[in-house]
């Protein structure tokens, strides 16, 4: 009878575990114009990095790229890197233009727009924003004698994710809308003799999330 | 004989554990990277380019209290980086040897001298910064071919890089981030410098 409820009580704190580890997320996009991609164009993910403080993660770069490429509805990816080399110097930090009207000063640079031509890319997508650790607590003590070892306790932190994605039209010279995601993610480890992790990635739901939305984006045709 | 073998196994032991403590404490990098041709109109002007053997092999070495010991070797970037800054800004790149130039070289405009004057970085170990830093400042002076000092110019860049793999690799693109940094800032605004604008202005041919 005991063990029993013993038993109850361990399936209740894991499910309240479970339950807890989590990610909420807040998703706005928006669209200011009733543009689509076309067949032959090409997008290109670039992170804002004119902040001293904080940058789109590379990782988080690469991830929304790859996720791009990929499925049914994939688009053509031009790769970051490759796109900031035959554009060099001019989507430098200290040198990338900050709102349509110093693209549109770039662009009319013939060289450049030609470059940018021949590239294929048509989207040019800044994401901007970091996921930082908002909140952590809680102690795990582990101890170990002749008989075993074991630990005991709860640690537990908080990641937030928050990104803007903004999309540019390279044709249209304009700024097609943008996408804001807020990821916050919950982790816990529970050590009852062995710690369980329970780890949330409110990173990887962000990057997937925008990916998904950038897809709608560029390929449904509707405004606000 | 016994306790001979013995000894000399703990002796070979104890060597390997030391050095392998010494090896996670010491970091060795050379810096590599891209550095693409600037894209800007090319400005019609032949340079003569002299690499001194400060910056061809310049080294830092630092060594952070309990923490590790670092030599970043950054000869070879400094010299591709430079070399393709240089080519995509002006119409002609010239490498020379001497200062004055020689008769052979008369017809050069100016003569670029770089030093990389400072660097500065940080891997760290502990907390919430996630990112590796650099900070490089070069020095770069503009000389008449006969000599005579026209300027020089300080340009300082920064870059950070998220560590997610080896420290090394994220310091190795912080520095490239920074010296990108320095080489677009040359290429964009290197004719508003003041004195070199009024050297220009008053001295070259091709340029005016």
């Amino acid at each position: 009878m005991i063990i029993n409820l013993y038993r109850l009580l361990l399936l209740i704190l894991s499910c309240l575990f479970i339950g807890a580890c989590g990610v909420t997320s807040r998703m706005e996009p928006y669209k200011a114009t009733n543009i689509t991609i076309g067949e032959d164009d090409s997008v290109v993910i670039l992170a804002r990095k004119h902040h001293a403080s904080h940058e789109a993660e590379k990782s988080l770069i690469d991830c929304i790229s790859t996720s791009l490429g990929r499925g049914r509805d994939s688009l053509n990816v031009y790769p970051s890197s490759d796109f900031e080399n035959n554009l060099y110097p001019w989507f430098e930090p200290s040198t990338a233009p900050l709102d349509t009207d110093s693209l549109s000063n770039l662009l009319s640079n013939i060289e450049i727009h030609e470059r940018i031509q021949k590239t294929g890319v048509r989207f040019l997508i800044w994401i901007d924003g970091s996921t930082n650790r908002t909140a952590s607590g809680g102690t795990i003590s582990c101890a170990a004698g002749v008989s075993g070892a074991g630990c005991m306790g709860l640690a537990w932190w908080e990641d937030d994710s928050r990104y803007d994605a903004t999309i540019w039209d390279l044709e249209e010279v304009n700024s097609a809308g943008s996408i804001y995601a807020d990821y916050l993610g919950r982790s816990f480890v529970p050590a009852i003799i062995v710690p369980i992790p329970l780890i949330a990635r409110p990173q990887a739901e962000a990057c997937r999330g925008i990916s998904d939305q950038i897809k709608i984006f560029l390929t449904s045709s509707y405004e606000n | 004989m016994f306790s001979h073998l013995y000894c000399n196994r703990l002796i070979t032991l104890s060597l390997l554990l030391l050095a392998l403590l010494l090896s996670s404490c010491s970091n060795s990098i050379k810096i590599s990277g891209s550095f693409p041709e600037p894209l800007v109109n090319k400005i019609p002007l032949k340079i003569g380019l002299l690499l001194n053997d400060s910056f061809k092999s310049y080294k830092h070495e630092e060594t952070i209290p309990q923490q590790s010991s670092w030599l970043i070797d950054m000869g070879d970037a400094n010299i591709q980086m430079i070399s393709n800054i240089l080519s995509g800004t002006f119409e002609e790149i010239r490498i020379i040897n001497n200062l004055p130039v020689g008769p052979l070289d008369y017809d050069l405009d100016i003569v670029i001298t770089p030093y990389l004057d400072k660097f500065e970085f940080e891997v760290p170990i502990t907390g919430n910064n996630l990112y590796a830093e650099a900070w490089i400042q070069y020095e770069i002076n503009f000389h008449e071919i006969g000599g005579k000092e026209i300027t020089k110019w300080l340009i300082s860049g920064y870059g950070k890089y998220e560590i997610s793999g080896s420290k090394e690799q994220s310091l190795n693109n912080a520095a490239i981030v920074a010296m990108r940094e320095i080489g677009a800032t040359f290429s964009t605004s290197i004719l508003n410098q003041p004195d070199l604008a009024y050297w220009l202005e008053n001295n070259s041919k091709e340029y005016n």
